[in-house]
């Protein structure tokens, strides 16, 4: 039956984000058990969609003026575990169902014009092989920019949320990989008042943060969700305790972002455009930006003054950073010369 | 020569309205069942008032989301009356349909299938449309 609507339908399927960029859904469902969160039980175990099939719509989006991938998953770096990792044939080319095979090749994609698309991976559990995709950073297939929810820090904690509790071996982890790239931006979610959590365990996460620098941070209250294993733990925390320990989570992590924000203040930086303001009265027109350390809706924004004529959302340019605040920078178009 | 052609009233599709909640994930699966709906001939509705029915895609993760999930169910009850509710809230049909005694269906998360067929059901799509607009017929 030949299908007429089929014509209707925009080459990358219809889309619900803004035209420049674009998520791209790599697997549904979850292996692991955190204690905390009831997402297996409402969409199961990992079920990872083909390389190939993944490649075919990173392409189509690209065609269609995707100027950014985002990667996005149940457990990004989980993807192909069901499938053992699949191979399928693509350009030509063996490819892996497997994370850092996929990144490879994304990073391989161009732009109508060219260019080499953003490519972010969110949601990345920490395992081991995360550390194959920095390098793939460093060589700039990849954006500079890893969303990888620790949880929390303290053994304990991180052992009753029934996640890996090797967190010194973490700040390592994330001293190389800082090492090998160092305009790495790490974004992170943390849980505060789990159930057991001590006043302890609260202030091991806080110093792990001073050492870890984390350039993003979300901080959730513990919410006991009907289903979920961690209802059952000894240890509840005082809701007014609760909210004590995030406003203290978020004023460290805020001082670190103004830190690491105030620090790029004079650099040159690549930024993507969201949205183009109206001239003003004298005539000068400002810009929403990100850069590459700022996903879409969860980060922060490079706001531009004196964008000039002609820039359209998902433009691509170089600007200079004249200023900085606790989550977004400040600047203006670099010319070169 | 032209032969003078006769003049038929196209019927208008139903058209979709959907409220997206949670994240990029869900976000993910409103695209997806949009994009099948389209290619079933419906068309989008920016607003519950241009709607033939509405679709609401839930977040289920915390009791905050869920209340939330409830308020935009309740409000597209409000505005539009004809709702659909999908998404990682749907696991908890019971609660919503005791609550909310009106709505046409609720599928869960990841249910790509049942949630296009409620549609189906609550506003069939016009199969005139793919013979006037069937490219090959024209062609052939």
């Amino acid at each position: 039956m030949p299908n007429a609507f089929v014509d209707l339908v925009p080459e990358g399927g219809l889309k619900l984000t803004p035209r420049h960029y674009s998520y791209l859904k790599i697997s549904e469902g979850c292996n692991h058990r955190c204690s905390f969160c009831i997402i297996p039980s409402l969409r199961g175990d990992l079920v990872s969609r083909r390389v190939d099939a993944v490649l075919r719509e990173a392409e189509k989006l690209v065609h269609a003026g995707t100027k950014e991938l985002l990667i996005i998953s149940q457990d990004t770096s989980a993807y192909g575990v069901d499938t053992r990792h699949e191979t399928r044939q693509w350009k030509g080319r063996d490819v892996r169902a497997h994370m850092t095979d996929l990144a490879r090749e994304l990073g391989q994609l161009r732009t109508p014009d060219g260019a080499t698309p953003w490519v972010r991976l969110h949601y990345v559990y920490p395992y081991p092989h995360v550390d194959q995709v920095i390098p793939l950073m460093a060589e700039g297939l990849l954006t500079p920019y890893l969303d990888i929810p620790f949880q929390h820090a303290a053994p304990n904690v991180l052992k009753a949320m029934k996640r890996p509790a090797n967190e010194a071996k973490v700040l390592d982890r994330i001293r190389k990989w800082r090492d090998i790239c160092p305009d790495i931006a790490i974004r992170s979610s943390f849980v505060v008042g789990f159930p057991g959590e001590t006043e302890a365990d609260f202030d091991y996460l806080l110093q792990w943060l001073d050492e870890a620098q984390l350039d993003r941070v979300g901080a959730f209250r513990f919410e006991p969700v009907e289903g979920a294993a961690a209802n059952d733990l000894p240890g509840a925390v005082p809701e007014e305790v609760k909210e004590e320990r995030y406003q203290r989570i978020m004023e460290k992590t805020a001082a670190i972002s103004a830190a690491k924000l105030a620090a790029k203040v004079g650099r040159v930086l690549p930024v993507i455009i969201d949205e183009v303001g109206e001239a003003d009265e004298d005539g000068s027109v400002g810009a929403t930006a990100r850069s590459q350390a700022d996903a879409p809706e969860i980060d922060g924004n490079v706001f531009l003054r004196d964008v000039g004529e002609g820039l359209q959302p998902g433009s691509i340019l170089n600007v200079l950073i004249e200023d900085a605040d606790e989550h977004d920078l400040y600047g203006v178009p670099h010319i070169q010369g | 020569m032209c032969a003078p052609i006769m003049a038929t009233k196209i019927p208008e599709a139903p058209k979709v309205g959907m409220v997206s909640l949670g994240c990029p994930k869900a976000l993910v699966d409103s695209e997806r069942i949009l994009t099948k709906l389209r290619s079933d001939g419906y068309q989008m509705s920016a607003d519950y008032a241009g709607a033939d029915v509405v679709l609401v895609n839930t977040c289920g993760f915390l009791d905050s989301a869920k209340e939330e999930s409830l308020e935009a169910i309740g409000e597209a009850i409000a505005e539009n009356g004809r709702v659909i509710v999908t998404g990682c809230m749907g696991n908890e049909a019971e609660l919503i349909r005791q609550k909310f005694p009106q709505v046409l269906a609720v599928t869960g998360a990841h249910q790509y299938e049942a949630v296009v067929n409620a549609v189906h059901e609550a506003s069939p799509p016009c199969p005139m449309h793919s013979s006037i607009w069937c490219p090959k017929a024209a062609s052939s």
